[in-house]
């Protein structure tokens, strides 16, 4: 009898003490937070601060009402460079700013814009454009960007025992290409400390 | 009798001290309400603890320039004897009252010291949006 209970007890305790696997909202507050490398929340606040910022600038904005035309932007995937220690798919971040950016429209993305680094975001558009510009070069309108962006992220890391923090800086520059100037430059900066991953914000 | 309750009167008193250390006291200028203000917003706060000690003391939208996009300010205030970290997220609507779909509607973590005040703030992803949604939850972890 005693040993039935036991195993009915034990049993229970292993059933509740698992967590089944279930979806979550992305970067939600069931996200797991850990100190060790860059996880979903630091992206989804990187590419909010940033798209935040250059929204809230009004430079494109500007250009249209100077130039009577939508802005185009360049914004290649392996255009911002992971200088951490955290191996992270660039797409996770670029891809959303391109979305939004493309959404609000006030720019729009150049994806088939080889130029001399010779490696379009959309190779078969990138293709299309050269034969349509062979056929009949006054048909198609330029489709060279006006504006690129460019960024990095780094990290501090730093220990207090067994607590662990690590400092993300997400920086994104913005170069208008008639000027070769930036008129735009954003900074985030994320900060996340403890001595083990947990659950939540 | 009676000096059991001083003692107990003073290790109360004391213990009221001790929490109190990292208060920060917090004092503004601005003795006017803003001109922009706005009255009839709806504030959810999912949370009965957080509800207690995290009070809402202000929210202004205006529009930035020269983006033209609506801004939100909310000011937080910690009332409580601890510092707190919060999960809140800010969900624009559009014309509709129907949210706008967008990246920028994300959770974000923000501390706050006791006796002190954030402000938090989000900036519309169009022009689409006229109002918002403010939602406030306490961290897990804190």
């Amino acid at each position: 009898m005693r040993c039935t209970l036991c195993f009915i007890l034990l049993g229970s305790l292993a059933s509740t003490s698992c967590t089944p696997a279930h979806r979550i909202e992305t970067g939600g507050p069931e996200s797991i937070t850990t100190t060790s490398q860059i996880d979903m929340q630091d992206i989804q606040d990187a590419s909010a601060g940033m798209l935040e910022g250059l929204l809230r600038s009004g430079i494109f904005q500007d250009f249209k009402e100077e130039h009577g035309r939508t802005p185009i932007l360049l914004l290649k995937n392996n255009a911002i460079v992971n200088d951490t220690s955290s191996r992270l798919p660039m797409e996770m971040l670029t891809g959303d700013i391109k979305a939004e950016l493309q959404q609000s429209q006030t720019v729009l993305i150049a994806s088939g814009y080889v130029g001399v680094a010779g490696a379009a975001q959309d190779p078969e558009a990138a293709a299309n454009a050269r034969r349509r510009a062979l056929r009949t070069p006054s048909s198609i309108a330029d489709a060279t960007p006006d504006f690129s962006l460019v960024g990095n992220i780094t990290e501090l890391r730093s220990r207090a025992g067994s607590t662990r923090q690590l400092d993300l800086q997400f920086q994104l520059t913005l170069t208008q290409w008639n000027s070769g100037l930036s008129p735009w430059s954003e900074t985030v900066k994320v900060s996340k400390q403890g001595d083990r991953p947990a659950i939540g914000l | 009798m009676n000096r059991f309750a001083g003692c107990c009167l003073s290790s109360l008193l004391l213990a009221t001290l001790l929490s109190a250390c990292g208060s920060v006291n917090t004092v503004t200028t601005r003795t006017d309400a803003p001109v922009d203000r706005v009255e009839h917003t709806q504030v959810r706060i999912n949370d009965l603890l957080t509800d207690i000690f995290l009070h809402c003391r202000g929210l202004t939208l205006h529009r930035t320039s020269p983006s033209g996009l609506l801004e939100a300010q909310i000011i937080v205030a910690n009332d409580g004897y601890t510092d707190r970290t919060f999960g809140w997220k800010l969900t624009w609507l559009n014309a509709a009252g129907n949210p706008i779909r967008s990246r920028m509607n994300i959770w974000e973590a923000t501390s706050v010291p006791s006796g002190g005040r954030v402000t938090l703030s989000s900036l519309a992803p169009n022009r689409d949006a006229t109002d918002f949604t403010f939602e406030l939850r306490r961290s897990n972890n804190r």
